[in-house]
C-alpha cells in the first residue's frame, strides 16, 4: 500500500505504508542509532514525534517483549528506508511491521533518509505528516500543535519497582520516563517509587524518600511551569536530586537559568561528552531538542559539569547550594572509565550522606 | 595531554612481503602513519622488505630502508639511526612480533628505545594464549573451553575432554597458518602437530568448537587517558568456523537487538579497558544465535585487515587516529579529518550497508583444497556500499572480477536438488552461490539455514535477490525495472534476463560516506552509488581526470598497482588537474579519501564505469596504471567517448591481439618464439606437433600467466586444453614454442616520440617460469652489452610501433644468442615500483607526463637507456603454499607468488643474500643435509650443485637413481628411498626433520599424483626450503657461501641513493 510523506513546505515524498493505516502530524526528528528502533519507538521522549531513523534498513531483529522502553509505542510516526519483512532473532515476538500496526503507529518506508536528514539539518525544525490518505491538506501540518506532552506520557497512578530491601528510597517524577533508568536505578540498590509528573511537592517531600530523579521526557520545558515550581519545592528541602534529560531541562529552569531549542537536535547513541572535572570523554545515547543556555548558567549556584565535545553545549550541571545534579543524556549504567554509570553512584553517594544527616 | 615532545624520531615498522593474511591493509596503515607523525614533525624511519608499497616511498618517511624484516637486520638499523622510539602496531603481526622479539631481547631498553602505544605487557597478554585466557577470567569475560598445549598427547586429552569437534589454533601465527577444526582423533593428528611447529612459541590452543555462533567483530581504540570508542561493528554473514579473512563481511552488525550490540559493545570495551590498550585494537566475539551467551574469541591488539575494512567502511581513519594516540595525544584532541570540524572522540554511525567479499586464489589454483576453515586462503578482498543489503552483495560479488553478475555460477547451474542440498554442507568459497543455487531449486530457507548456520535474515536477503531474478525471466513488468536496481542488478544482467530492452535506464545517484549519517557537514569526498532521486557529488570547475584502481589483490595483481595508481594520481595533481579515483579494495592507499580529490567506491566494471562517468565526465581517463583490470575497461571508456590518457585504445588492443601483434613484430623485424592460434583439442595437437615439445599453452587476453602451461607430450596439450576451456574463451588460445633461455624484462617510458629505460632487469630462472615468480635482478649480471643494445633497438622499435605514451613492460627470452620477444604490456607492470626505487626515477610521475603530453628530453631524466646504479637490487618472489592445501608448488609459467621483497645493495652476491633473506627462505648452514631429485635432463647440472653443496659441508641425500649420478661424479652422497619403496623413505625422513633443504626439479607434466608432488608439499608443510629450479639453488649456494664467510653486511637508506 502506498503511503506518502508530506513536508510542511509541501514536499510529497511517495513510499510504502509501513504501519498502521491512517496519518501521523509532527515534528521530524531523526536518529543516528544503527540499532534500539524498539527502544526509540517506546521512549515517551519521543513521543508526539515522527522518528526518522537515519540507518537505512530497520527491523532486522524485531521487536521482543523485553526490551520496550515503556509499555507502548509512543513515537507519533515513524519513517524507514527498508523495513524488514523476514527479521531473525530468537527473543522476536513479532516483526516490527506487524507491532506497528498493532500500536496504531503510521509509517512509511522507501524514502531517501539521507536527502530528508540532510533537509532537516539544514532548516532545523520540519514538521511533516505520514499519511496513507491520498486526499491529505497540507494544512493540517501547521494547524498541528503538541502541547502538555508530558501530561500525555507520565504515569496515571505511582508504582513501586526493586524490592523493599533496597538500601534507597527513590521517587522518580516521571515525565516521560525510560524503563532502563528504573532498572538501572534498582541495579544500583535502590527501591523506585514511580511518581506522576504532576505530583503535589509535599506527597514527595513527607514520603520518606531518599532522593529525587527528574527523569526525561518530551517537550518544551518551558511549558512544564507546573512542575518547574514543585522542582523549586524540593530543591529547597536539600533532598538530593539527579536530573536526567528534560528533568535536568526543568531542574535548570527551577534555578532561574535559561534553556532554548536548539539549532540542531541530538538524537543518537554516539554523542561526545567531556565530563569538565578530568577531562574523561564518554560516548552517551541523547534525545533531546532544548538545551541549556550556557551563559545563563549562574557561576554562584552552580557548574557546568559536562559539555558535549563537538557544539560545547551544556551536557551536565552541578548545582553548589544543594545536593543536586543534572546530566543531558542518558546515563550509561556501567562503572567503567569509559561509561558513566558513576552518576548513579554518585547520586547514591548524595543519598547515603542525606540519610546521615 | 598533547603531543610527548620526548618523541622526536621513530621507526615505523612495515609488514613485508604480501602473503595470505597480511595483504595491503598495512601499506595503507603504515603510510598513513608515517603520513601522521611528519604532520607533527617527527622523523620517520620507516622499514620494509616490500619495495611495492608507497610507505617505503622516499617523500613518505625521512630514511626508508627497504631490508629483511628479521631481528638482526632491525637491530642495524636501530643502531645506525638512533630512533628514540618504535611504533609496532601498524605493521601487522610481522612488525609486532618483531617489536616484541627486540623488546623481550633487551635490546630496546639497552639502546633507550621506547616502544610508542600500547605497552609490551598488554601485547604479551593479548597474544598470549593463557594468559589472554587468565586475564579474560579475571575481568568476567567469558571465553571458549579452551586449553593452551604444546604437546600432541596434551591435546589429545584436553580435546577427549571437552569432546570433538575442537578447533585447533597455533600461538603467534598469521591469518591462522597451521589451524583447522579437528572433527575426530584421526583429524587432530593431522593438524595439532603441524600447528605446533609453525607457531613461533610451540603452542596451540585447543578449544571449543562454537562453529554456527555468529561472528561479530569490534573495532575498538583507546587513548592513554582512558577514553575508548567503538568505530564500526561488523557481522560475519559465515557463521562462526571459518576465518574471519575469509568471511562475507557485513557492517554494521545486521542482527543483533540493542541489547546483544550493547553487550558485546561494552564487553569490546571492558576489554580494552582491562588490557589497557593505547591505540586501535580489533575483538572478535562468538555469540549464540538462540542465547544471549557469547564468548571473545581473541583481540588483535594492534590495526589489522579488520581496521582497513572498519576505515574504509565509516570514513574514520583508525591508523592514523592510532598513530595521534601513539605520540600522546587523546582522542578528543584529535579532529575527525572527514568532517572537520567535530572530534575523533566519537562513535561513527553509518546510514549504509557495508559487505566484504574475500577474493580467493582458486581460479588460479585450480587444484587447490577449496574448503574453508581457520586458516585463512584469500589474497584479497573487495568491499561495497549500497543502502540495501541486497545491492551491496551484489556489488561486491561484480567487484571480484570474476564474471559474477547475479550470483550464480554455471556450473552449479547443472546440480539438481539432492546435490545441491549436500553441497550445502560443503563450506567452500562457493557457499554462497550453492545457496542462491539451491533457493532457485526451491530448497526451503530452514533447510538451508539448518545445513549452513547461516542467519536467516541473510538468507530471506539472498531469497529476495533469487525471487527477482527469477521475475525477470517473466520480463519486465511495471515497477520490476526499479526494484531490480534498488537489489542491485546491472542493466545487462536484467536485459539477459528478461530478454528484453530497457527503455528509459536509471541512472545512478552517489551518496557521500561521512561518519556521521548527514549529521553534520562533511567536506571528505568520498562516494558510492545508489539509485535514488538526489546525489551529492559535486561537479568541480577544474579539469578531471579519471584514474581507475587495481580491484582486489590477487595472484598476478598486486599492491604494485595500487602503488602505480596513487602515484598517477599525484602527479595529476601535481599537474593542477582534478583527481578522481574509482576502486573497490578497501585495503588499499588508493582507496583512502585523502588521495584523490573525489573517492568513488565502486566495481570496476564496464556498467559501474558508464554511471560514474555520466555524472562526472571526466575530460580523460587514465588505465594504464591499474594493472589488467583497469587496461580491460578501455574500450567502454572510449566507447563512453571519455579520452583515454595514453597509449590509444587500438594499440593496447594491438598489443594483445596475437594477429595485430605478429604484424607489427614482423614489421619491425623482431623476432618472437614461433606460435599458432587454436581453439579446439584437436587443433592444439597439431600445433604442438608442428612447433614441436616443449610448447607454452595459454588463453589470450589473461593476467599472471593465468592458465599458461609448459606441455612436453601430447599428453599434457589434451590436460591443458581441457582446463583451460572449461571457462568459455572469448578469444583464440595460444600455443608457442618454448625457448628454454633467459629471461630479461625492461620497463620503459615514452611520450611518442623518445623513450626513456630506466634499467634493464635479467631474470636469474631460465624461462618457464613466471616473471612474477622468478629472482629479478637490476642491472643485470650476465648480460652481455651487445644483447643489451639489441633490448634497447627492441624496445625502442616496439614502442614507436605501437604508439605508446607512457609506460610499458616488454619481455624477452635470450636464446641461442639471440634476442626474441615474448610479451608487451602497454601498461604499468609489477616492477615499476622497485626500479623507480633504486634508479631514482620517477617512473609514474615522468610517464604520467609524458600521457599529459610533456616530453621526456624536457623531463631532466635524459632519453635511452638511463645510466646504470650503483647499486644492485634484487626482487625475491614471496609464495604463500602454506596456507593453500593441494596446490603444487614447483614454479611454471603460471604465476604463484603472492608477493616479493627486494634486496638492495652495491655488491650484488650481498642484495641476493638479503633478499633471499628477506622472502623468509631458511638457509641452512652448519651441519645441514640436502635431498636433491631432479628430472633426468637435470642431473648432470645436479650434480654441479651437489658438489659445491658437499664442498660446503652439506650431506647430500639423493634417490638411487641421481645418488649413482652424483657419486659417479664424484660426490659423495646417501641413497634414500623413494615413496613407498620401504619403511623410513623420503617422506618418513622429511618428517622425521632430516633435510634442512629440498631441491627438486618438477617431471613432466601436471599429474598430482606424482611423488615429486607429494614431496614438495610435504616440504611446505613441514617449512622446509624447497627449490624447484637449479638455478635459484646455485643463487643459494652463493648466499651459503657468503653466510659461511661471514661476510658483514650493509644497509642502506634508498633515500641517499
Amino acid at each position: 500500500m502506498k503511503a506518502f510523506l508530506v513536508l510542511d513546505d509541501g514536499t510529497i515524498f511517495e513510499g510504502i505504508s509501513a504501519g498502521a493505516q491512517g496519518t501521523a502530524i509532527g515534528e521530524i526528528v531523526f536518529n543516528t542509532s544503527m540499532t534500539g528502533y524498539q527502544e526509540i519507538i517506546t521512549d515517551p521522549s519521543n513521543w508526539g514525534q515522527i522518528v526518522l531513523m537515519t540507518y537505512p534498513l530497520i527491523g532486522n531483529y524485531g521487536i521482543n517483549d523485553q526490551d520496550g522502553e515503556s509499555g507502548k509505542a509512543q513515537a507519533g510516526g515513524l519513517i524507514v528506508r527498508e523495513l524488514c519483512k523476514e527479521p531473525s532473532n530468537h527473543r522476536m515476538t513479532q516483526p516490527l511491521g506487524d507491532y506497528l500496526k498493532e500500536s496504531g503507529i503510521v509509517a512509511i518506508e522507501g524514502i531517501d533518509t539521507r536527502q530528508l536528514t540532510k533537509e532537516i539539518r539544514k532548516r532545523g525544525v520540519v514538521k511533516g505528516a505520514i499519511t496513507t490518505d491520498c486526499d491529505f491538506d497540507v494544512k493540517r501540518i501547521d494547524e498541528n500543535k503538541v502541547t502538555d506532552a508530558v501530561r500525555a506520557v507520565t504515569c496515571k497512578k505511582q508504582y513501586q519497582v526493586g524490592c523493599d530491601t533496597a538500601k534507597y528510597n527513590v521517587a522518580l517524577i516521571d515525565l516521560g520516563t525510560k524503563k532502563s533508568v528504573i532498572t538501572t536505578l534498582t541495579e544500583f540498590e535502590c527501591k523506585v517509587t514511580v511518581m506522576p509528573a504532576y505530583t503535589a511537592p509535599k506527597t514527595i517531600i513527607e514520603g520518606g524518600f531518599d532522593g529525587v530523579v527528574l527523569s526525561g521526557g518530551p517537550g518544551n520545558p518551558k511549558e512544564c511551569n507546573e512542575i518547574i515550581e514543585n522542582i523549586k519545592e524540593l530543591q529547597k528541602t536539600g533532598i538530593p536530586i539527579f536530573g536526567i534529560g528534560l528533568g535536568h531541562l526543568l531542574m535548570a529552569l527551577a534555578s532561574g537559568f535559561d534553556t532554548e531549542r536548539m539549532a540542531n537536535a541530538h538524537n543518537g547513541a554516539n554523542y561526545p561528552v567531556v565530563r569538565a572535572e578530568n577531562g574523561a570523554s564518554h560516548i552517551t545515547v541523547q534525545n533531546h531538542k532544548y538545551v541549556v543556555l550556557s551563559k545563563s548558567v549562574d557561576k554562584e549556584k552552580a557548574d557546568i559539569t559536562h559539555y558535549n565535545l563537538n557544539d560545547n553545549s551544556v551536557e551536565g550541571i552541578g548545582y553548589k547550594k544543594f545536593a543536586a545534579f543534572s546530566v543531558q543524556f542518558y546515563p550509561g549504567k556501567l562503572l567503567q572509565p569509559f561509561d558513566t554509570g558513576y552518576l548513579f553512584l554518585e547520586f547514591v553517594k548524595y543519598m547515603k550522606a542525606y540519610k546521615k544527616s | 595531554m598533547p603531543k610527548n615532545s620526548n618523541i622526536k624520531k621513530v621507526m615505523v615498522i612495515g609488514s613485508g612481503p604480501i602473503i595470505i593474511g597480511q595483504a595491503a591493509e598495512f601499506d595503507y596503515a603504515g603510510t598513513q602513519a608515517c603520513t601522521a607523525l611528519k604532520e607533527e614533525n617527527i622523523e620517520v624511519v620507516l622499514v620494509n622488505s616490500n619495495p611495492a608499497t608507497i610507505m617505503t616511498d622516499k617523500n613518505i618517511a625521512d630514511k626508508v630502508y627497504i631490508e629483511p624484516l628479521n631481528v638482526d637486520f632491525l637491530k642495524k638499523i636501530i643502531i645506525k639511526e638512533r630512533p628514540d622510539s618504535i611504533l609496532p602496531t601498524l605493521g601487522g603481526q610481522t612488525g609486532l612480533n618483531l617489536a616484541m622479539e627486540l623488546a623481550e631481547q633487551g635490546f630496546l631498553e639497552e639502546q633507550n628505545v621506547t616502544l610508542l602505544g600500547t605497552k609490551v605487557e598488554t601485547i604479551k597478554t593479548a597474544e598470549d594464549r593463557q594468559l589472554f585466557k587468565d586475564k579474560m577470567e579475571e575481568i568476567c569475560q567469558p571465553c571458549i573451553a579452551s586449553k593452551v598445549v604444546d604437546s600432541y598427547k596434551d591435546a589429545l586429552d584436553f580435546a577427549l575432554e571437552i569432546g570433538f569437534p575442537v578447533i585447533v589454533r597455533p600461538a603467534y601465527t598469521l591469518g591462522g597458518t597451521g589451524g583447522g577444526i579437528a572433527y575426530n582423533e584421526a583429524d587432530l593428528e593431522q593438524i595439532a602437530p603441524n600447528g605446533l611447529r609453525l607457531s613461533r612459541v610451540h603452542q596451540v590452543l585447543i578449544e571449543r568448537c562454537v562453529s554456527g555462533w555468529k561472528e561479530i567483530e569490534f573495532e575498538v581504540m583507546r587513548d592513554a587517558k582512558g577514553n575508548a570508542i567503538t568505530i564500526c561493528s561488523m557481522e560475519n554473514v559465515d557463521p562462526v568456523g571459518v576465518h574471519t579473512g575469509d568471511s562475507i563481511v557485513v557492517a554494521p552488525a545486521q542482527t543483533l537487538s540493542d541489547k546483544e550490540f550493547q553487550m558485546l559493545r561494552n564487553a569490546a570495551l571492558i576489554i580494552i579497558t582491562e588490557l589497557g590498550i593505547e591505540g586501535g585494537c580489533n575483538v572478535q566475539f562468538a555469540l549464540d544465535p538462540k542465547s544471549l551467551e557469547y564468548a571473545v574469541i581473541e583481540v588483535n591488539p594492534r590495526v589489522s585487515r579488520s581496521s582497513a575494512l572498519a576505515s574504509k567502511a565509516t570514513g574514520y581513519p583508525i591508523a592514523k587516529v592510532a598513530t595521534k594516540i601513539a605520540v600522546g595525544y587523546r582522542l578528543d584532541e584529535i579532529i575527525n579529518a572527514v568532517t572537520g570540524s567535530t572530534y575523533a572522540c566519537f562513535e561513527p554511525t553509518i546510514d549504509y550497508v557495508v559487505v566484504k567479499f574475500p577474493r580467493w586464489p582458486f581460479d588460479k589454483f585450480v587444484r587447490a583444497k577449496r574448503l574453508l576453515g581457520t586458516q585463512m586462503k584469500a589474497t584479497g578482498e573487495v568491499m561495497a556500499i549500497e543502502v540495501s543489503f541486497e545491492a551491496a552483495l551484489m556489488k561486491a560479488a561484480r567487484s571480484l572480477e570474476l564474471g559474477i553478475y547475479n550470483l550464480q555460477l554455471s556450473h552449479l547451474k547443472k546440480m539438481d536438488k539432492d546435490a545441491l542440498a549436500k553441497q550445502l554442507f560443503v563450506i567452500d568459497d562457493e557457499r554462497i552461490f550453492v545457496v542462491a543455487e539451491a533457493m532457485r531449486k526451491e530448497i526451503e530457507i530452514s533447510e538451508i539455514h539448518s545445513a549452513t548456520k547461516i542467519d536467516t535474515f541473510f538468507l530471506y536477503k539472498l531469497k529476495n535477490i533469487v525471487e527477482t531474478e527469477q521475475k525477470l525471466r517473466q520480463g519486465l513488468k511495471d515497477g520490476l525495472y526499479a526494484e531490480a536496481k534498488k537489489l542491485g542488478f546491472t542493466d545487462a544482467v536484467i536485459e539477459r534476463l528478461s530478454g528484453q530492452k530497457i527503455k528509459n535506464r536509471a541512472y545512478a545517484s552517489y551518496k557521500l560516506v561521512d561518519t556521521c549519517a548527514a549529521e553534520f557537514e562533511a567536506g571528505a569526498p568520498y562516494y558510492y552509488s545508489t539509485f535514488d532521486n538526489c546525489s551529492e557529488h559535486s561537479a568541480g570547475g577544474r579539469k578531471k581526470m579519471l584514474v581507475l584502481g587495481s580491484g582486489p589483490i590477487r595472484i598476478g595483481q598486486g599492491i604494485e598497482f595500487d602503488y602505480c595508481s596513487v602515484h598517477s594520481v599525484w602527479a595529476l595533481r601535481e599537474e593542477g588537474y582534478e583527481t578522481i579515483i574509482a576502486n573497490c579494495n578497501p585495503e588499499t592507499v588508493s582507496t583512502d579519501f585523502d588521495t584523490a580529490d573525489k573517492l568513488y567506491f565502486e566495481p570496476l566494471t564496464p556498467e559501474d564505469i558508464e554511471h560514474l562517468v555520466k555524472v562526472e565526465n571526466p575530460d580523460g581517463a587514465i588505465v594504464q596504471f591499474g594493472g589488467q583490470t583497469a587496461i580491460g575497461l578501455t574500450k567502454t571508456l572510449s566507447n563512453l567517448g571519455v579520452a583515454i590518457m595514453g597509449t590509444s585504445e587500438e594499440n593496447i588492443d594491438a598489443a594483445e591481439d596475437r594477429e595485430k601483434f605478429d604484424k607489427i613484430l614482423e614489421k619491425c623485424g623482431i623476432p618472437r618464439p614461433a606460435g599458432k592460434t587454436v581453439f579446439t583439442k584437436d587443433e592444439a595437437l597439431e600445433a604442438a606437433k608442428e612447433l614441436g615439445y616443449p610448447v607454452l599453452v595459454r588463453p589470450s587476453y589473461v593476467l599472471g600467466g593465468q592458465g599458461m602451461e609448459i606441455a612436453f607430450n601430447d599428453y599434457d596439450v589434451v590436460e591443458f586444453m581441457e582446463i583451460i576451456n572449461r571457462v568459455k574463451q572469448e578469444h583464440p588460445i595460444l600455443i608457442d614454442k618454448y625457448l628454454l633461455g633467459r629471461e630479461i624484462e625492461v620497463d620503459a617510458i615514452c611520450d611518442g616520440d623518445d623513450l626513456l629505460i630506466p634499467g634493464i632487469m635479467e631474470h636469474l630462472e631460465r624461462a618457464g617460469v613466471h616473471s612474477g615468480d622468478s629472482i629479478s635482478v637490476y642491472p643485470p649480471q650476465r648480460l652481455q652489452r651487445k644483447f643489451q643494445d639489441v633490448i634497447v633497438e627492441y624496445t625502442t622499435k616496439l614502442a614507436k610501433a605501437l604508439n605508446v605514451v607512457g609506460l610499458v613492460n616488454i619481455q624477452f627470452v635470450l636464446y641461442d644468442d639471440e634476442i626474441y620477444v615474448i610479451e608487451v604490456n602497454p601498461r604499468s607492470s609489477r616492477t615499476v615500483p622497485y626500479i623507480s626505487k633504486v634508479t631514482n626515477i620517477p617512473m609514474v610521475d615522468l610517464a604520467l607526463k609524458c600521457v599529459l603530453g610533456k616530453k621526456l628530453k624536457d623531463l631532466g631524466y635524459g632519453t635511452g637507456l638511463y645510466k646504470e646504479s650503483d647499486y644492485k637490487a634484487v626482487k625475491v618472489p614471496v609464495f604463500s603454499f602454506e596456507k593453500l592445501h593441494d596446490v603444487e608448488t614447483s614454479l611454471g609459467p603460471e604465476m604463484k607468488s603472492t608477493g616479493e621483497v627486494l634486496g638492495i645493495s652495491k655488491d650484488f652476491g650481498e642484495a641476493l643474500y638479503k633478499g633471499l633473506v628477506a622472502s623468509g627462505l631458511k638457509i641452512p648452514t652448519e651441519n645441514a643435509s640436502v635431498l636433491i631429485t631432479v628430472r633426468d635432463t637435470d642431473k648432470d647440472e645436479a650434480a654441479k650443485i651437489a658438489k659445491e653443496l658437499y664442498n660446503l659441508g652439506f650431506i647430500v641425500y639423493a634417490t638411487e637413481n641421481t645418488a649413482n649420478h652424483f657419486i659417479s661424479k664424484g660426490v659423495n652422497t646417501r641413497t634414500v628411498l623413494k615413496i613407498g619403496e620401504g619403511s623410513l623413505d623420503i617422506l618418513d625422513m622429511m618428517q622425521a626433520q632430516q633435510f634442512d633443504l629440498v631441491i627438486n626439479t618438477p617431471t613432466k607434466g601436471r599429474r598430482t599424483e606424482r611423488d615429486g608432488f607429494k614431496m614438495r608439499r610435504r616440504a611446505v608443510e613441514l617449512s622446509i626450503p624447497c627449490l624447484t629450479s637449479l638455478d635459484t639453488a646455485a643463487a643459494v649456494i652463493k648466499c651459503v657461501q657468503r653466510m659461511k664467510s661471514n661476510a658483514e653486511t650493509s644497509i642502506v637508506d634508498i633515500t641517499k641513493i
